[in-house]
């Protein structure tokens, strides 16, 4: 062992540079985020809870072609999809429920789906007053993918960054 | 007789502030240290915190278990912080007498003896609660408490051996009149009578006794609402008389600093009260700050430190203060004596401290 080191362990070194450090840490601004109050903007690729889009141009004629890849992808069944023919022999989809109780937030709907009707949203407060709000039919799907989508244009618009955090 | 009684009364009821300000003060530094903010939703900057945490307390069942001896049990808390209530009776908060509300000539001898009673508090708790894990934080808390009291009782003695007096004023007024503080005098002793002083009031790196990893929660275990804050206000009690005869016993009590410089005069328009208060203030601080910085030491080491590291060193304190009083060395030569013998201790101490 060298001089120096004998010396610091004489004065109890480690014990004291232990407390400078706790108290230079003391005036560093806390990274703790005080979320309700502020909150943070997921990354772009966030995996939230799931939606349902349309094509902007086209807003009432479903994106989905109703090929049910998201149901049988789906590990937890949380999707139910009920399809006719209609009379343009074109596949119209009559229901399609989404059991968030039972979503795990896998996003491989998200990932399997053909035209991209299906979107993961940034929302990730899953909190309700009761639990049928939970049970999301295709219009509440809807409704919730494109307020996100308008959210999300906004956001861009005003050069919000994800993973910022914003009050 | 009234102006006694109602010096006490007010003396109580704003400790009782006093103390549960600092638990607000020790979250928000704690928190500070590790990046965290600390209480934040309870008014701002969360300073109503205290008064919703005593709502709570006050507010929840108090359980007593199956089996424990219900009187003991209750009565326990009790004693523990009337105990640590008591000795404020006689520590002066400023230098005229109304800010004490009564100069005993044994002032420190009733301190020590009354904060050492408190100790039956902690005992009757753990044993009457039931449970092993109480019993056994009782019996840790015992140990350490005994073991500790001794180096710290010592490292009083250096300082009534200069003032020649048990009483708490007279031991700051013989700090006024030599024109320095013991602190100088005797550094060892001080340095011991912080250590034990940290292990007297079970304070992290010293907390045997509640050894959340080992133990529960130590003696208070088994108690809930009321009870249980009663433990804890004695705790923080014990912390503000700790840090109080520190001050009076080595810092000079109310004094300001320097007290013999004369351009410092200016720092004569702050009360004394106020100089007291940031004393004991700074040693609460230090309290809060080694809790956020060091781990908690085993349990032999603790045993260690206390019988064969303090006791010898504060022996030896006691010996240099006989030598300054019995032959009147000159301060200058006593000074440097004094430096050399507490840097050769502390480098004894973490040589063995480490091994």
């Amino acid at each position: 062992m060298s001089i120096k080191d004998t010396a610091r362990k004489m004065i109890f070194w480690d014990i004291l540079q232990g407390m400078a450090l706790t108290f230079k840490y003391m005036w560093t601004k806390p990274i703790t985020m005080q979320y309700p109050n502020e909150r943070w903007i997921p990354a772009d690729q966030f995996r939230g809870q799931v939606a349902l889009v349309r094509r902007p141009d086209t807003p009432d004629k479903d994106l989905c072609v109703g090929c049910c890849l998201c149901v049988r992808v789906c590990p937890s069944n949380a999707i139910r999809m009920e399809t006719s023919v209609d009379e343009n022999n074109r596949k119209r989809i009559d229901e399609y429920n989404l059991d968030v109780t039972r979503c795990i937030f896998c996003a491989l709907c998200v990932e399997i789906c053909p035209v991209k009707a299906l979107v993961s949203t940034d929302l990730f407060e899953t909190a309700t007053y009761s639990r049928q709000e939970l049970l999301r039919n295709k219009e509440t799907l809807l409704k919730q993918g494109h307020a996100w989508r308008e959210r999300k244009e906004k956001e861009r618009a005003q050069g919000i960054a994800p993973q910022t955090v914003v009050k | 007789m009234i102006a006694t009684i109602m010096k006490t009364v007010l003396m109580v009821n704003i400790l009782l502030v006093v103390i549960a300000y600092i638990t607000w003060a020790e979250r928000k530094i704690l928190g500070r240290m590790q990046i965290r903010h600390g209480p934040m939703r309870v008014g701002w900057h969360g300073l109503l915190q205290p008064i919703a945490d005593g709502v709570k307390l006050a507010t929840k069942e108090l359980i007593v278990p199956t089996g424990a001896d219900s009187l003991l049990f209750l009565i326990a808390p009790v004693i523990t912080l009337v105990f640590a209530l008591v000795p404020f009776a006689v520590i002066p908060f400023a230098g005229a007498p109304v800010w004490q509300i009564t100069d005993v000539n044994i002032g420190l001898l009733f301190i020590l003896a009354a904060s050492s009673l408190g100790m039956y508090g902690i005992v009757i708790g753990g044993w009457s609660s039931n449970s092993k894990y109480s019993l056994m934080g009782a019996l840790r808390s015992v140990a350490q408490m005994i073991s500790y009291e001794v180096p710290l009782i010592l490292a009083l003695i250096g300082p009534v051996m200069l003032s020649g007096s048990f009483s708490m004023s007279k031991m700051v007024a013989a700090q006024e009149q030599a024109g320095y503080w013991f602190i100088f005098l005797q550094p060892l002793a001080f340095v011991v009578f912080l250590i034990s002083g940290v292990a007297e009031t079970n304070r992290v790196p010293f907390d045997m006794v509640e050894a959340e990893g080992e133990l529960v929660c130590g003696f208070h275990t088994e108690y809930s609402g009321m009870a249980f804050s009663v433990f804890f206000l004695a705790e923080y009690a014990n912390m503000i008389l700790i840090s109080a005869i520190a001050t009076l016993c080595f810092l000079g009590g109310w004094q300001r600093p320097f007290p013999t410089v004369g351009f410092l005069s200016f720092l004569d328009v702050v009360p004394e009260i106020v100089w007291f208060s940031l004393k004991i203030g700074f040693f609460l601080f230090l309290y809060i700050w080694l809790r956020a910085t060091l781990p908690r030491i085993r349990y032999d080491q603790l045993m260690y430190l206390g019988w064969k590291m303090l006791l010898p060193v504060v022996l030896l304190n006691i010996f240099l203060v006989g030598l300054f009083k019995f032959y009147s060395i000159p301060l200058l030569i006593y000074y440097l004596i004094t430096f050399f013998t507490t840097v050769g201790c502390v480098a004894w101490c973490s040589k063995h401290f480490y091994e």
